[in-house]
C-alpha cells in the first residue's frame, strides 16, 4: 500500500441472518481510497452500497450479520480490531455522516449537549475549549452559532446536514463516510451540501466516501466512482473514464436519465425487469437476466475484478467487455 | 394553442392551511392565485421543491382537497365548493390519482386482486365478480405485469416497488379515467425502473387520450413526460411554457437556480448562499426572500405575468418593469 492511500478495502463480503439462514449482500468488494479524493459509490436499493459503508465502519452488529476480508485504514485493519481499539478509531480517523442524518440527531437535546457528549466521550472535558471547538466548526459549515442553543426540530433538514457535518469533522478524521447524506434534501439544499463538502474537503484534504443512488450527481461532485449491483462491485474508475462506461450496467444505468436541455425529448429505453433478489441471486454475473449483452457463459461463469490495462486503475467485472463496442454515454442507443 | 377544451381548469384557486402554535394562528397559503389548465392527451408537469405547494396542487384537482378561493372547471362545468354524493362518484371516477409512495398506497393485508376488483365493483365498471376479474387480469395485462393470474392472488409485500407502482397505475385506470393526477409516481423507485414507470404513462396517455398533471422535484424527468412545464415555488407558479422552450431559456430566477443545481459541475468553490430560511413576505413575491435579483417592489408587490416568448410567460417583476 503506498502512503497515498487512506483506505484499502479486500475482498470485503457481508452476510444478513435471516429465518433462512445467511444470505450474502456483499461479495469479493475490493477498492483503495486516496487521500483528498472523494469516491463515489453508486448502486440501486438492495445492491449493497449502505452496507459496505456500515461494514467498513464496523456497524455491522454480530446478532444482524457476520463479516470478513480487510479493511485496511492506513496501517491498521478495521476488520479485525477489538471494542476498545474500535473506539479510539471513530470519530477520529473515520466518521460516518449516516443515511438522513438528520434523524441521527437526538430530539431531546440542544445541539450543543451533543457535541459535548461526543467531546466529552473522546476525554475532552474543557468546557470552555469544547465550546469554542463547537462554534468553529459550526461557522465552518456556514451556520451561526445561535445553532448550537436549538433543539433539532428547530431546524430545516439542510441545516440539521450540515451539523451532522460538522460532527463527522470534529477530531479532523481522515475518512468520512457519507452514506446517502442529501436524499431527503430537494435540489437546491443538495447543491448547497455538496459545495459544502467539496470546499471543506479541500480545505482540510479528508478523504470521502460518498454513497448515493444519484449517479448523476456522483459524476459532477467525485473524483472517482464505483458502481454496485447485486453485491458486487462491477466498475470502477475516475469521472472522465466514466465518460465511456465499459460494464453493459454502468451504461444502461447512464442511458436510463433523461437528458436535460436538449430539445425535444426522445423516447429512452429503461433496463428491462428487477433488480435481484439477494436471498435468491441469479447465477454467474448479477445482471445477466437484464442484460442486453448477455451470453449463455453470463449466465454461469462468475466474471472476475479485473483491471483494464493501460487505464489507470480502471477495473470492471464483466466477461464481455472487450467484445462490446465502445460508445459514449451521451449518445442515444 | 390547442383549442379543445380543458379537462380541468383551475382558476385563481387559492389554499390557506391554519397553523396553531402555542395560542397563536397563522395562516400558511399552499396555493397562492394558481391558473391552470389540462386537455386531453395532454401533460402537464408541476415543479416544484417539497413545500412548494404542488402536492397541494394534485389533491384539489383529484378532489382530496377543496380550495379556499377561485374555482375548479371541469369539462366546462364549475365545480360546488363540495362535491358529494353522484357527484363526487362520477368525478372521482373520471379522475385519478397515482401516489408517490407505492409501499404506503396498496393495503398489505388484501390481494392484489382485491385492489384491482375494488375500484370495478364500485364503480360499476363490472357487473358481476366474474367480470371483474377478467377486467383485472386485462388491466394488469396493461401495465405489463404478466402472466396476469399470478399477480391477482399476490398480496402486496410479495412485489418489488416497481411492481407495487404497476398494480398503483393498473388501480388507477380500473375507472377509465380522463384525467390522472401522478404524484412523483417514480421517485421511491430504484433509477433503472424510473424510465419504464415514465414509458409506460407515456403508452396510456397516446392510447386513451389522457389528460395528466405530472408532479414532480426532477426537472429532467419533467422534460421528459411533458408537454408543458409549470414551476411552483411556495404557492405561487412562477413560470410556464412549452417544456423544451422554458428548459432552452429559463427566465425566472428561482428556475434558473434549479436549472443550475441540476447541469453546472460542482466545484465547491463559488458563494454558498444562506441556507437560513426565511419567511416570504405576504403581500410580494414568493421566492424574494431567496432572490438574487430583489428589489424593492419584489417585497411589497405580486409580480404580473409577463410574456418571454410565444407559449412561454413568466411570473417576475424584472419582466414587467423593464417595459
Amino acid at each position: 500500500m503506498t502512503d497515498n492511500t487512506v483506505l484499502r478495502v479486500d475482498s470485503l463480503w457481508v452476510d444478513y441472518y435471516t429465518r433462512s439462514g445467511p444470505i450474502r449482500v456483499v461479495q469479493d468488494v475490493s477498492f483503495e481510497i486516496r487521500r483528498g479524493e472523494i469516491l463515489g459509490l453508486a448502486g440501486e436499493s438492495g445492491s449493497g452500497k449502505s452496507t459496505v459503508a456500515q461494514a467498513v465502519t464496523r456497524l455491522i452488529r454480530p446478532t444482524v450479520g457476520r463479516m470478513g476480508g480487510d479493511v485496511w485504514l492506513q496501517d491498521e485493519n478495521i476488520a479485525q480490531l477489538d471494542r476498545k481499539a474500535l473506539r479510539h478509531i471513530k470519530w477520529k480517523k473515520v466518521s460516518i455522516v449516516a443515511q438522513s442524518a438528520m434523524n441521527s440527531l437526538n430530539p431531546v437535546l440542544r445541539i450543543r449537549s451533543q457535541f459535548d457528549d461526543i467531546l466529552q466521550s473522546h476525554g475532552q472535558r474543557n468546557r470552555q475549549k469544547n465550546f469554542a471547538r463547537m462554534c468553529e466548526l459550526i461557522e465552518m459549515v456556514s451556520l451561526s452559532a445561535e445553532v448550537l442553543d436549538a433543539f433539532p426540530h428547530q431546524l430545516s433538514g439542510g441545516m440539521k446536514q450540515r451539523v451532522a457535518i460538522a460532527m463527522a469533522l470534529l477530531f479532523h478524521p481522515d475518512l468520512v463516510i457519507m452514506d446517502e447524506p442529501t436524499t431527503a434534501l430537494d435540489v437546491i439544499v443538495e447543491r448547497e451540501i455538496v459545495s459544502e463538502i467539496k470546499r471543506l474537503q479541500r480545505q482540510f484534504g479528508f478523504s470521502v466516501l460518498f454513497i448515493s443512488h444519484d449517479l448523476d450527481l456522483l459524476l459532477r461532485m467525485a473524483d472517482r466512482v464505483a458502481i454496485m449491483y447485486g453485491g458486487y462491485l462491477m466498475e470502477i474508475g475516475s469521472v472522465q473514464e466514466f465518460a465511456h462506461p465499459l460494464h453493459p450496467y454502468s451504461r444502461a444505468l447512464l442511458q436510463s436519465f433523461p437528458a436535460i436541455g436538449a430539445v425535444g425529448a426522445e423516447r429512452r429505453r429503461g433496463i428491462p425487469g428487477y433488480p435481484p433478489d439477494p436471498a435468491n441471486p441469479p447465477g454467474g454475473c448479477r445482471f445477466h437476466p437484464r442484460c442486453s449483452h448477455s451470453s449463455e457463459r453470463c449466465g454461469s461463469d462468475l466474471p472476475v475484478w479485473e483491471a483494464v490495462e493501460g487505464a489507470g486503475d480502471q477495473r470492471v467485472r464483466c466477461i464481455r467487455w472487450r467484445e462490446i463496442p465502445n460508445e459514449s454515454h451521451t449518445g442515444s442507443d | 394553442m390547442n383549442r379543445t377544451q380543458a379537462l380541468i381548469e383551475l382558476q385563481n384557486v387559492s389554499k390557506r392551511y391554519r397553523r396553531r402554535t402555542a395560542g397563536s394562528a397563522r395562516d400558511t397559503y399552499a396555493m397562492r392565485s394558481v391558473n391552470l389548465a389540462i386537455r386531453p392527451g395532454e401533460v402537464v408537469a408541476l415543479v416544484g421543491e417539497s413545500g412548494s405547494g404542488k402536492s397541494t396542487t394534485g389533491a384539489i384537482i383529484a378532489g382530496l382537497e377543496t380550495p379556499t378561493s377561485g374555482s375548479v372547471v371541469f369539462v366546462g362545468d364549475t365545480l360546488p365548493s363540495r362535491l358529494s354524493g353522484d357527484r363526487l362518484k362520477d368525478y372521482r371516477r373520471r379522475v385519478q390519482i397515482i401516489f408517490q409512495d407505492p409501499f404506503s398506497s396498496l393495503n398489505p393485508v388484501h390481494t392484489i386482486g382485491y385492489h384491482l376488483m375494488r375500484p370495478l365493483l364500485i364503480h360499476k365498471v363490472a357487473a358481476s365478480r366474474a367480470v371483474a376479474l377478467q377486467a383485472a387480469e386485462g388491466l394488469l395485462e396493461a401495465v405489463g405485469l404478466q402472466p396476469a393470474a399470478n399477480y391477482l392472488r399476490k398480496m402486496p409485500h410479495q412485489l418489488s416497488g416497481g411492481q407495487r407502482q404497476r398494480v398503483g397505475i393498473a388501480r388507477v385506470l380500473a375507472t377509465n379515467p380522463e384525467l390522472l393526477v401522478a404524484d412523483e409516481p417514480t421517485s421511491m423507485l430504484d433509477v433503472s425502473l424510473r424510465l419504464d414507470i415514465m414509458n409506460l404513462l407515456l403508452d396510456l396517455r397516446d392510447k386513451r387520450q389522457l389528460g395528466m398533471l405530472y408532479i414532480t422535484h426532477d426537472l429532467s424527468g419533467a422534460h421528459y413526460m411533458a408537454d408543458r412545464i409549470m414551476v411552483m415555488y411556495r404557492g405561487m407558479i412562477v413560470e410556464e411554457g412549452l417544456s423544451g422552450v422554458l428548459l432552452s431559456s429559463p427566465s425566472h430566477p428561482y428556475t434558473q437556480i434549479l436549472m443550475n443545481a441540476l447541469t453546472r459541475d460542482i466545484t465547491g468553490l463559488e458563494d454558498i448562499p444562506s441556507p437560513v430560511d426565511t419567511q416570504s413576505a405576504e403581500q410580494g413575491c414568493s421566492f424574494a426572500s431567496r432572490c438574487p435579483h430583489r428589489m424593492a417592489v419584489c417585497v411589497s408587490e405580486l409580480p404580473d405575468w409577463a410574456t418571454v416568448a410565444e407559449g412561454h410567460r413568466v411570473n417576475c417583476h424584472l419582466y414587467s418593469c423593464s417595459s
